[in-house]
């Protein structure tokens, strides 16, 4: 019962909290179009507004591999992004999963003050990472700017991660299509896919200006250059700007996971409250979409947040210097681990490497997809999809697996969910350290993200209806 | 990133930016245009040319179409199918000459062609090809530095001359040792220069221009205008276009106009399809076509079609008038008959298939509406010669074929031939077995979802009637497959689409198709909206099963010559959670051709669901074939007896009496 009473705690909360009213009726598909787009109109247009009192953002830029996956942009209202929402949101499924909070779903009171919680420690969280960034100099020293112009900064700060949560639970509460952090997040990297792609900025070292776009690039090499042949291998193969091999490898990938997407199991349902009622109870194969690789992701960053910290720290501790030596590599701007444990966990970025340190590849490789299964798997017991809670879904709707008992329900969601689970995970982990190979544009992790978001927003639209046309039969094309 | 762009001053990049752009759009569109224009385009052709050589029906169709109405027919086509000329087309051609341009533009650009020469680039400047060997890059090295080595230039140069040679000189010795020496080469793979980094700058393919003062100023009144006048004006139109049309196409203040009646309609008021006209004659539809006419004005345009008038509007022609309006009927039909379901109104809504096909067939609703369907029929020799009660289309097959002409009063031998044809081919339904059936249930169970399975034979009005005992068992059974238990209806999409539709006097052509009503037969009040089926095959009707020359079925009859047609209604409802039976009336009329439709009421069954013995279950888990084969045996007793139907369709009874 004591955990009951830790949501009790929120109760005052309540009545201070702005809260979307959920709809009363059900909203028309046209007008869920347009709620959506207008929320992500104001994202994307936070994203833009610069923060004022910024007197330099130039130090290099320590959590530059996270922004895309948090919606984040630099120097703007968005640099929190969607991070508070996504932490405090994994938090919460955490202990609910592990029934640290029980809540009782059945309970409308229950239910309303696990969202006010999570709201409260999404506005936590949004103070302490908003007075983080401040004072870590981000901005320039807390002492040239003063505490007036810090105090404003965290305030910008924390106004715009407010008006994101609201956005979220506007579109989350039925007046829009899906949830809005992985729409603001898919928008985010789509973004920054598109930008590397086709950008207009143009770059010169020395040998004429090139396009940062790799098509852009490709069409002006094309023209310019004399030789087309070697104008050719340029444009697909130059390094360290984004190539029109990596617009291929990207257009692949985005491909074969929309074709895996539709790999399930189908398990033949039939109601028993119900009589008639048949049907299927799709398990995916990527039944846990894209966690395991959000997570496996989440790990890696914070070993590598920590031992580089430690290495700066003590560089010559030898238990330090075995979990990550860190230093420039040469043609690379960040920081990347030399050796050490962090290294053989470090993403392999190109074939070349993949071939140059076979080891490393292949302890690499078993780590990902090691991980990957495990966090799936774990991931089930607690997001409340495990076979035991499957099996209770079942029996609250009244559902059996066709020719079996209600009692064999369970015995055969065990022996299909967590298998597959692990096996989506892993192959949501070999998807991802195959597209870091071929060097999609953003990380593989990204672009899984997007694919898997956009791939369930069609799903959505196509069950709202979106793409059926009430046309009148017999009609032609006359009137 | 918070760097100094500089802007494009040489128009030296912005051009590719562009042309990008604009291949990224128009290749795409190109390509889909491609596609429609010439392979889509004689897919479609091939289909209607398939259609018609099948289809006797649109041959005939064609041919009784008055040339008013096909030219009517194409000048409204045309707007739609001129291809060449849409607004898609006009964008590919625009799009490609802009490409041209730019194309000629970057071409003809010097300081592109400048910046190209300023690259260092040691192939080019040794003039060897990019895959030489080290031993060709040498000799040629060899070459050019024999001929512009300080030393060996010749005495009589100028000053500026010399300089140039030895610049050329330079280069030529950073060329030889960027492609030989391993550091240099290095630097230039890396940087691209073989001197190392060269200083970086930034820049942004925008052409200069667009920041001068004055086009700035153009420039943010274009931001202003297009974010804050044309994106919410698009989007606020875009808006009310969706809100203005209901669900089923029909203008909300039409809708509202047949709600309205419908709520002050009289149960006393007798509806007919005059009175159905009139409410139809105040569609909104109709004002936004001719706002200067009048409600009164649309209904005798419509009656004007019915009685095959020539309309005339302040004296003026008004039949194109009329076309339009009529043609505009169907989606306000159906909208209307979805009103009626609403009300709950069988009544009306019956009126209101009758109402169309009258319209469709422009032919008032008279007993004798199934034979003026025909073409040619003259009127006064029908009425005044017959020497029986001619009504339908059933009785008419009952006389040879020379007997048919005089009773129509068609004198030419191939004009009767012509009617005979198109009154064989109006489809007749003909019932076998009606059931509901509730997926993976024998029988209907309390609270299960049933659906109402109905076979019918599809049959042509001059063939012989073929009683239901003359199909085996298996054919009228319902399939067990899982992915029909799933969704018993997806059968029902694989069957051909309608072919089209004999109504030479309907301003467009149509499909048949047919509106499935479902009343309770206690308060003869309708349960859920209309069901439309557009999909059932007519194969049957050509079969040869002339009645006035096949007596009696012989052996020969093979049943498996037949397609049944397979009619799945979903129930909107649950089954009650009482035991006991509950009679409903199934009406299905056609919306085109009179005399097609079927009418009957059938038996829901609830019965209790088979015991399964809890306890044994528990001890034969692994068991389970054993328990379910005795689970069926009980079972299959009570199935014969499940379909309880009487077909109450007047017109099949009257036939059937006529042929004994």
């Amino acid at each position: 019962m004591s955990s009951v009473r830790l949501l009790d705690l929120f109760k005052p909360f309540e009545a201070f909290l702005p809260e979307v009213i959920a709809p009363e009726r059900k909203v028309p598909y046209n007008q869920k179009l347009i709620w959506t787009g207008v929320s992500l109109l104001i994202f994307l247009i936070l994203g833009q507004i610069p923060l004022y009192g910024i007197v330099s953002a130039e130090t290099s830029d320590p959590l530059y591999w996270l922004r895309a996956m948090l919606a984040s942009n630099r120097g703007t209202l968005m640099e929190l992004g969607v991070s508070p929402i996504i932490t405090s949101s994994m938090i919460f499924q955490f202990l609910q999963g592990t029934q640290l909070i029980s809540i009782d779903p059945k309970n409308k009171q229950d239910r309303e003050l696990f969202l006010v919680a999570q709201k409260v420690c999404s506005i936590v969280l949004t103070f302490g990472q908003a007075l983080v960034v401040v004072l870590t100099g981000n901005y320039g020293k807390p002492s040239d700017l003063g505490i007036a112009i810090s105090l404003i900064l965290v305030f910008q700060l924390m106004f715009a991660s407010f008006i994101v949560l609201l956005l979220d639970e506007l579109l989350t509460k039925g007046y829009g299509l899906g949830s809005g952090i992985s729409l603001f997040t898919a928008t985010n990297i789509a973004e920054q896919i598109f930008w590397k792609a086709f950008a207009p900025t143009t770059v010169n070292t020395g040998r004429g200006n090139e396009f940062e776009g790799a098509v852009v690039a490709f069409f002006h090499l094309i023209f310019v250059r004399k030789d087309k042949k070697r104008a050719l291998v340029e444009a697909f193969y130059r390094t360290p700007l984004p190539n029109m091999f990596q617009v291929i490898a990207t257009i692949v990938v985005f491909l074969f996971v929309l074709y895996l997407q539709g790999f399930s199991y189908e398990l033949p349902v039939r109601s028993t409250k119900i009589r008639g009622q048949v049907g299927t109870f799709p398990i995916k194969l990527f039944y846990t979409s894209n966690t395991p690789i959000m997570l496996q992701s989440a790990l890696t960053s914070n070993v590598f947040l920590i031992s580089q910290m430690l290495y700066q720290k003590f560089p010559n501790n030898a238990i330090i210097r075995l979990i990550g030596v860190w230093g420039n590599k040469p043609g690379s701007q960040g920081m990347s681990a030399l050796s050490g444990l962090a290294y053989y966990i470090q993403p392999i970025v190109s074939l070349k490497e993949f071939f140059l340190d076979p080891i490393k590849s292949v302890i690499y490789i078993a780590f990902v997809l090691g991980t990957c299964a495990l966090f799936s798997k774990t991931w089930i017991e607690i997001s409340g999809t495990s076979p035991r809670d499957v099996a209770r879904q079942f029996k609250d709707q009244g559902m059996v697996i066709n020719g079996k008992r209600e009692s064999n329900v369970y015995r055969e969601l065990k022996k299909i969910i967590p298998t597959a689970a692990a096996f989506g995970g892993a192959t949501i982990g070999a998807l991802s350290v195959g597209s870091d190979l071929l060097g999609t544009l953003g990380s593989g992790a990204s672009i899984l993200m997007a694919t898997t978001t956009i791939y369930s927003y069609y799903e959505t639209a196509a069950k709202e209806g979106g793409f059926t046309k009430d046309l009148v039969p017999g009609f032609s094309e006359l009137m | 990133m918070a760097l100094n762009y500089d802007y494009d001053e040489t128009n030296e990049t912005w051009p590719f930016f562009l042309l990008t752009v604009l291949l990224m759009i128009i290749v795409p569109l190109t390509i889909s245009q491609f596609y429609k224009i010439f392979i889509k385009k004689d897919e479609e052709e091939q289909l209607t040319k398939e259609e018609f050589k099948k289809n006797v029906l649109s041959k005939l169709n064609d041919k009784y179409t008055s040339s008013d109405i096909k030219d009517f027919r194409k000048k409204f086509d045309n707007k739609k199918q001129s291809n060449i000329f849409c607004w898609k087309n006009l964008i590919i051609i625009g799009g490609w000459i802009l490409v041209a341009f730019l194309i000629q533009r970057i071409s003809s650009n010097d300081a592109i062609i400048d910046s190209a020469k300023g690259i260092f680039d040691p192939y080019e400047i040794l003039g060897v090809s990019g895959s030489a060997s080290e031993r060709d890059i040498k000799s040629a090295y060899r070459k050019l530095s024999v001929k512009f080595h300080p030393d060996k230039l010749p005495k009589d140069l100028s000053e500026q001359e010399k300089n140039s040679m030895e610049e050329t000189f330079v280069q030529i010795t950073k060329a030889y040792e960027a492609l030989t020496d391993e550091a240099v080469r290095e630097n230039f793979l890396k940087y691209g220069h073989p001197d190392g980094p060269q200083s970086t700058s930034h820049g942004i393919a925008l052409p200069s221009f667009l920041i001068d003062s004055t086009s700035s100023l153009i420039l943010v009144i274009f931001y202003i205008s297009s974010f804050v006048l044309l994106l919410p004006y698009f989007v606020s139109k875009w808006w009310n276009k969706t809100k203005l049309y209901t669900r089923n196409n029909l203008h909300i203040k039409t809708a509202g106009s047949f709600v309205s009646r419908l709520v002050n309609y009289k149960p006393s008021q007798i509806a007919t399809v005059d009175l159905i006209i009139e409410w139809l004659s105040h569609a909104e539809e109709f004002k936004i076509f001719y706002p200067n006419l009048t409600p009164k004005d649309f209904e005798t345009l419509l009656q004007d079609h019915i009685h095959n008038r020539d309309s005339k509007i302040n004296g003026k022609d008004a039949n194109e008038m009329k076309y339009r309006i009529v043609a505009k009927c169907h989606t306000l039909l159906h909208g209307f008959l979805e009103v009626c379901c609403g009300f709950r109104n069988l009544e009306m809504a019956i009126v209101c298939m009758d109402t169309f096909k009258c319209i469709v067939q422009g032919i008032p609703l008279t007993k004798d509406s199934q034979i003026f369907q025909l073409p040619n029929v003259n009127e006064e020799i029908l009425k005044n010669g017959s020497v029986d009660e001619i009504h339908t289309l059933g009785k008419l097959f009952t006389f040879s074929d020379n007997e048919i002409g005089k009773i129509l009063g068609i004198k030419d031998e191939d004009r009767l031939q012509e009617t005979l044809t198109v009154a064989s081919n109006i489809p007749q339904i003909k019932l076998l077995k009606a059931d509901f059936v509730v997926p993976g249930e024998e029988y209907v169970t309390p609270q299960s979802t049933p659906y109402i399975s109905i076979k019918v034979l599809m049959r042509s009005a001059k063939q012989k009637s073929i009683p239901v005992d003359k199909f085996p068992n298996e054919m009228l059974q319902e399939s067990d497959d899982f992915e029909d238990l799933k969704n018993p209806f997806a059968s029902m999409e694989k069957e051909p689409l309608m072919p089209t539709s004999f109504a030479p006097r309907f301003p467009t052509n149509r499909r048949n198709t047919w509106c499935c009503l479902i009343a309770l037969q206690k308060d003869i009040k309708i349960l859920q909206t209309p069901y439309r089926l557009e999909r059932l095959s007519l194969n049957n009707l050509s079969k040869n099963l002339d009645k006035r020359t096949v007596k009696e079925l012989g052996d020969d009859f093979n049943p498996e010559d037949w397609e049944i047609g397979f009619i799945k209604l979903p129930l909107g409802q649950q089954a009650p959670a009482e035991l006991g039976s509950i009679h409903m009336r199934v009406v299905i009329k056609s919306t085109d051709y009179f005399g097609a439709d079927l009418d009957l009421s059938m038996a829901m069954n609830v019965r209790e669901p088979p015991k399964i013995d809890e306890l044994k279950d528990d001890i034969y888990n692994d068991n389970d074939s054993d328990v379910n084969d005795s689970d069926d045996d009980d079972l299959e007793d009570d199935s014969g007896s499940e379909s309880e139907y009487t077909d109450i369709d007047t017109d099949t009874e009257a036939e059937e009496e006529e042929e004994k």
